[in-house]
């Protein structure tokens, strides 16, 4: 956790969730002044509730994304995982605890206030696209700016540039049911995306699609993030999306969270069985950087001969080809090349037969 | 704690079957004492709180005052609406039949193409040459100012009742009621407060069809994907935004469905309200030759014709103007039709034609004496069949109905004399198989068969009015649940609390009647055409015609071949409520699944067995559904029978509407329409039960 430490020293938390709880049942407003209720723990909370026939879809849920991070909530339907998006989003009303998005807290602010923050920092993508089906696709992405109240100009020029942004040229003008699932799931990123938003928010967006079509876009929000650079907070079911994407991921089962950590993490320590479950799934040559099994130092030891330096941020798999046969050692570099660390072939390949052994 | 639930919910269930059954037995012994002699317990046959008018005073001084106070405003209204109409009606009056032809038909060809302006100038074309331009155009004049009334008043209140709560818990069962209750009860109240003219028609057609576009716009509004309310909610959109630019598009096409609907209502409602007269339309036209019989026969049929014509017209224009992508192209020729029209009327100017239109009045006066003449013929040398029909039915059906065989059967009519020994064994025999099918299982059946039995012996008029309520109630119990019952039990207290109960008795009598002929005649069509592709091309095209035209036009044929009378009502009536019938039955026998019926035929069962054992069972809720459509036909068709024969409750909203009597025509109204409500209520939850069962 230290080297998160580091990271919210360089870049500020844009949004942040504060013992988040969702409480679906009848009269729910008025747990808020249950005295004994908000007097328990989180657990004994958790446990009246349910006991009392509540139904819990999000417990005391607590995390902070930082600019420019990916943060992706990972769990099986049911979870809770959309529950806490739409929380975030206001489309649903925490029952306790507080959504700050730049230090401004969303949930007791007065509906034209958060209507403003909409317009202006907020943007969202829906698993089933949502697009407006008597819209064309142009008009769709225009949708946002147009609810702003821009010039007519002004939002066709960046309607069109957001068009471009996800490489529909020229579709501007194809009604939704005239586009296919992964040009329609473009255009809603387009959408999104067209009032530059603080806060980016995906629930899902990849799950209606085929899995090559998945796989792609996955890569283009790579690419999109990597230019880009919004505060996303991503919903997938899917853990190897979440691996493949996340900068850090929320485990959530049950509506409570169980693990928070960076992919690595969760594949080298995994909190219970549960997580487990799903990182036996997951190739660790793929996912694991160089950094993340590295032995730390600040110098390369004196028996390393002819070692090659890579970055820390290599994968395992890619680190393959320079451990060819002869060459035993590799020097990790850091920021401006730094060493920040050694690795060795045998320790490679111990990691692979952990991989073939599962 | 489940288990104690559920066995909670075991001890009700056994409990309410206990009491179910124990009340209908009871119920049911007492009405067998009572049908088998009335005069021993008098008290429990008589109609109680007969002669009760406190609540038609009371509606009667409470209208008075309520019209004194809002008076000056009304008229005002009634002014304004007065003048729209007579505006329109100036207009068309004096725009040339030929210009109008030419407009319209452009139109047509427009919105749809060659085949809908043909059909539109052939329709226009007859208006003119029959003779009845003005009284056309009169009619029209009043469409044209009571269909955007009635639009813009239903779209309102769907959009209300979708985004209020509140609303829509009041707005939703006021629905009912508008669409129930026979319109000549409101009519009665919209005299005296609008006065005389068009303008009750009017509010009246405003009213009555209000309800599928408010319903349309509340079920259009309903079904826009939440998905689309979040994408609106996350992009900052206001309400009114979110409203005109997300969720009314998205209901468009739900919303034009009730467009369409409520046009054709309108213009329906508009022809009724003829019956007030002083708006010199076709509607009177058609009601006024129709009251002449068979004399004046053909020229109620070519006024009949015109408004068929002007009800298939703008139905066929209204649905054509619904498609966007055609509306959107001759929207964009506005110039275009600046011109056509232009010139259409300065042709129409040029050319009065009047010299043409003349003679093919003429022919058409020859035509309307020849086809009197014929049908005087035809009853000349047929009426001896058509009487032997009538009377036939009368005696056998009808009078045994109404009066019970006990009364019915006499030497006279039937040939026989009914002793007591013939009772006593018809009793015997009635009471001894509907026992022996209730040991046998046959619950239903049974019942059915005691009922049906019990009433031919005494006849429907002398039903007393706690063992109908008793058995609606339990119906309601059984099918529904309290909620339902209590409402049942309320509404049928209604009925007899005012002094309606006899009358309810005769219009429950005729519709019985109505649908009884309706089952046998419809349910074998049905049948037929679900297996012969052949019947079902036929039959189709007729059940359209049918649906589509006025109630109004059913009068005619009727009244020419069996002049006015109670034969003639059931006439009509069968003719518009066989529909449904025939439609559901089709359409449950064409959704059997084709495996069950594979199934079956792999079986060895020949196709009777297939049709009685298996697909009559499966499509059984659809022909509920469909009964249930044929007793609501029946009950409005039986307020419209009334001008040329029928009696019961509809002919007390008549009486209330022509004597200006206000409490007797809203309390009889009511009464039908919670007759209505009722059987609705509880058909629909039956079938939907049965739905669930299988």
């Amino acid at each position: 956790m230290s080297s998160l430490r580091a990271t919210s020293k360089i870049h500020p938390v844009t949004l942040s969730c504060d013992g988040l709880w969702k409480v679906f049942g009848s009269q729910v407003e008025k747990l808020r002044q249950n005295a004994d209720l908000m007097a328990m723990s989180a657990h004994e909370r958790g446990q009246a509730l349910r006991d009392d026939g509540y139904i819990v879809g999000a417990e005391d849920i607590s995390f902070s994304v930082h600019a420019g991070e990916l943060f992706v909530i990972m769990g099986l339907s049911g979870s809770g995982k959309s529950t806490v998006l739409r929380c975030i989003a206001q489309l649903q009303q925490p029952t306790f605890g507080h959504v700050m998005l730049d230090g401004v807290c969303l949930d007791t602010m007065p509906e034209a206030e958060l209507r403003e923050i909409r317009r202006r920092k907020m943007g969202m993508v829906f698993q089933n696209f949502g697009l407006v089906p008597h819209f064309t696709a142009l008009q769709n992405i225009a949708f946002p700016l147009k609810v702003r109240g821009e010039s007519r100009a002004n939002i066709m020029a960046k309607a069109e540039e957001m068009l471009k942004l996800v490489g529909l040229e020229g579709r501007g003008n194809a009604f939704p049911s005239e586009l296919s699932g992964g040009q329609q799931q473009r255009v809603g990123i387009a959408r999104s995306l067209a009032v530059d938003p603080e806060i980016w928010l995906l629930d899902e967006p990849f799950s209606a699609l085929d899995p090559l079509i998945r796989r792609q876009l996955q890569d283009e929000l790579i690419e999109l993030q990597s230019r880009l650079k919004k505060s996303i907070v991503f919903v997938t079911h899917d853990f190897s999306e979440a691996v493949r994407l996340a900068d850090r991921i929320a485990i959530m089962r049950d509506g409570r969270m169980v693990q928070l950590g960076r992919p690595a993490d969760l594949l080298l320590r995994p909190a219970d069985d549960y997580v487990t479950s799903f990182v036996r799934d997951v190739s660790r040559l793929q996912v694991l950087r160089l950094e993340d099994v590295m032995t730390p130092a600040s110098k390369a030891p004196n028996d390393f001969k002819n070692a090659v330096s890579l970055d820390g941020k290599t994968t395992l798999e890619k680190c393959l080809i320079d451990l060819a046969p002869g060459q035993k050692h590799i020097i990790v570099t850091g920021y401006q090349g730094k060493i920040i660390g050694h690795f060795t072939r045998d320790h490679l390949l111990q990691i692979a037969n952990n991989e073939g052994e599962k | 704690m489940t288990a104690m639930i559920t066995a909670s919910f075991d001890f009700w269930g056994k409990w309410r079957q206990q009491v179910l059954s124990a009340a209908g037995l009871i119920t049911l012994f007492v009405m067998v004492m009572i049908l088998i002699r009335p005069d021993t317990m008098p008290y429990l046959t008589a109609e109680p709180f007969s002669g009760s008018s406190w609540f038609k005073d009371g509606i009667n001084l409470a209208i008075g005052g309520f019209v004194d106070w809002a008076k000056p405003t009304l008229r005002a209204i009634s002014h304004v609406v007065e003048e729209a109409v007579r505006g329109l009606q100036f207009g068309l009056h004096h725009l040339p039949w030929l210009s109008f032809l030419a407009i319209v038909t452009w139109l047509g060809w427009r919105l749809s193409g060659p085949g809908l302006a043909l059909l539109v100038a052939a329709s226009i074309f007859y208006m003119a040459a029959s003779g009845l331009w003005i009284k056309s155009m009169n009619t029209l004049a009043m469409v044209g100012v009571a269909i955007p009334l009635a639009l813009s008043f239903g779209f309102a209140m769907g959009v209300f009742a979708a985004k209020s709560k509140l609303a829509g818990r009041v707005i939703e069962p006021s629905l009912d009621l508008m669409q129930t209750i026979p319109t000549f009860a409101y009519l009665v109240p919209l005299i005296v407060l609008f006065g005389f003219g068009p303008v009750p028609g009017v509010i009246a057609s405003m009213i009555y069809a209000a309800p599928p576009i408010t319903r349309n716009v509340m079920l259009g509004l309903q079904q826009v994907p939440s998905e689309l309310k979040d994408v609106a909610a996350i992009s900052g959109s206001s309400r009114w935004q979110t409203f005109a630019m997300i969720e009314l598009p998205s209901a468009k096409k739900q919303i034009l469905v009730g467009v369409n609907q409520s046009i054709l209502a309108s213009l329906s409602m508009v022809i009724i309200a003829a019956v007030i007269g002083g708006f010199d339309d076709i509607g009177r036209e058609v009601l006024v030759a129709t009251n002449k019989g068979s004399a004046r026969f053909g020229e109620a049929l070519s006024a009949g014709i015109i408004i068929v014509l002007m009800a298939v017209v703008i139905d066929r224009l209204s649905r054509a103007a619904s498609d966007i992508s055609r509306m959107k192209k001759s929207l964009s020729s506005r110039r275009q039709a600046l011109i056509i029209t232009g010139i259409a009327i300065i042709i129409g100017f040029l050319f009065p034609m009047q010299g043409f239109i003349d003679a093919a009045a003429s022919v058409f006066r020859v035509t309307e004496a020849v086809i009197n003449d014929g049908l005087a013929q035809f009853i000349k040398s047929y009426g001896i069949f058509l009487d032997l029909i009538k009377n036939n039915a009368l005696i056998y059906v009808l009078l045994p109905m109404r009066i019970g065989l006990e009364q019915a059967v006499l030497p006279f009519t039937w040939g026989v004399t009914f002793t007591n020994e013939a009772q006593i064994i018809y009793l015997i025999g009635i009471i001894g198989t509907s026992c022996l099918m209730l040991f046998r299982g046959q619950k239903a059946m049974g019942l059915f068969l005691l009922a049906v039995g019990l009433i031919m012996f005494r006849g429907f008029t002398a039903l007393p009015w706690w063992a109908v309520t008793g058995c609606v109630c339990l119906a309601a119990w059984n099918t529904s649940g309290l909620r339902l019952a209590a409402m049942c039990f309320a509404m049928m207290l209604f009925i007899t609390l005012f002094g309606h109960w006899a009358d309810a008795l005769y219009s429950l009598y005729l519709c019985s009647a109505a649908v009884f002929i309706c089952m046998v005649i419809g349910c074998p069509l049905g049948i037929l055409a679900a297996k012969s592709d052949r019947a079902s091309n036929i039959l189709r095209p007729i059940n359209d015609t049918l649906q589509s035209i006025p109630l109004y036009i059913f009068l005619i044929p009727a009244v020419a071949l069996f002049q006015i009378s109670e034969f003639s009502a059931l006439v009509a009536i069968v003719l518009y409520a066989i529909v449904p019938m025939i439609r559901y039955t089709e359409h449950g026998l064409r959704s059997v699944p084709t495996q069950l019926v594979e199934a079956t035929t792999a079986q060895g069962c020949t196709p009777l067995q297939r049709l009685f054992y298996i697909e009559l069972p499966v499509a059984r809720p659809s022909i509920l559904l469909g009964l249930n459509q044929t007793v609501l036909f029946a009950l409005a068709m039986l307020i419209i029978a009334v001008l040329v024969g029928a009696r019961g409750l509809a002919e007390q909203v008549n009486i209330g509407l022509r004597s200006g009597d206000t409490g007797l025509g809203i309390t009889a109204g009511l009464s039908m329409a919670f007759i209505a409500i009722m059987a609705d209520r509880i058909l629909r939850s039956w079938a939907s039960n049965l739905g669930r069962s299988q």
